[in-house]
């Protein structure tokens, strides 16, 4: 849920940068769902926990300039922007493997299968598959209208992590995930609205 | 080599693709941090998406790219995008449940 604040981040920083919306369209969405994430973050985890979930939240302010900058660019196709971000995200993570290790030190054999599919998952749907229809789908409708639909993905984080992980799906989750929700249908007529 | 303008309809439905795709990494990266560290698992992650899609763009636009000054530094700055969504999310659910 935390991470469904993302496409709205992203509407306000696009009406801001790139003026695809006017930014009051996206004000009024943009409040309930910060709420939802704040309801989340205090209610169900406690406060020491906040400073842990902002630091996923920023990641994100972050990824959405990037795909606000990238639909705006018109000059490399989108698998060539795929690829060579990603390259420039690899190379500069590499490093970082001698700071954190897990498999590196117990061996390839402490690995999973359920484990190395999940790792697949990654590799095949959410990078490579889901960055270029999210690229290809943001060159046909703008990023913030994109961004709307993008909220589609704490809906199935939250299913899928109750029906693969068993985690509990309470109350504080339910009300949180509907202010955010309600956020980006308030982003999506206003939006709407104005284009007509 | 830009690309041509999708219609609405497929548009959106790209759109949904990827964001019910993303949803689902959550409970894939929450599922490998059982085995792999924060960044083992990013590192392991991009060097296969980037090997994926390398050869896709080889094969279809015949490895010829262009960049400019500017363009190189919107890239380098995507790239940091990338970065820390891929990174600080793996880092983060070490922390909070996948929901």
């Amino acid at each position: 849920m935390i991470i469904g604040s993302s496409p709205v981040v992203t509407s306000v920083l696009s009406a801001m940068l790139i003026k695809d919306v006017p930014l009051r369209a996206v004000w009024a969405g943009a409040l309930p769902s910060f709420a939802g994430v704040g309801v989340v973050s205090v209610a169900g985890f406690g406060r020491q926990v906040i400073s842990r979930c902002w630091a996923v939240r920023s990641c994100f302010s972050e990824w959405s300039a990037g795909r606000i900058a990238s639909a705006d660019d018109e000059r490399m196709s989108a698998l060539t922007v795929n690829w060579t971000t990603l390259m420039v995200a690899t190379v500069l993570q590499i490093p970082l493997l001698w700071t954190d290790q897990k498999m590196m030190n117990a061996g390839i054999g402490s690995v999973t299968t359920s484990d190395w599919l999940a790792l697949g998952y990654l590799v095949v749907f959410a990078t490579a598959v889901a960055q270029q229809a999210w690229l290809f789908g943001v060159k046909g409708v703008g990023p913030s209208r994109a961004s709307v639909l993008g909220n589609l993905t704490p809906v199935a984080a939250i299913g899928l992590s109750a029906l693969i992980l068993g985690e509990a799906v309470g109350l504080i989750e339910i009300l949180g995930i509907c202010l955010i929700l309600a956020g980006v249908w308030v982003v999506n007529r206003q939006t709407a609205e104005v284009s007509s | 080599m830009t690309m041509s303008q999708p219609s609405t309809t497929m548009a959106y439905g790209s759109v949904v693709l990827a964001a019910a795709l993303w949803g689902g990494s959550i409970v894939a990266q929450k599922m490998a941090l059982t085995s792999f560290s924060a960044v083992e698992a990013s590192v392991l992650r991009d060097i296969g998406g980037l090997a994926i899609l390398l050869a896709t763009w080889w094969s279809k636009e015949g490895g010829a790219v262009r960049v400019s000054g500017a363009d190189a530094r919107l890239l380098g700055l995507l790239g940091l995008g990338v970065l820390g969504n891929h990174l600080l999310i793996l880092m983060g659910l070490n922390y909070v449940s996948g929901g």
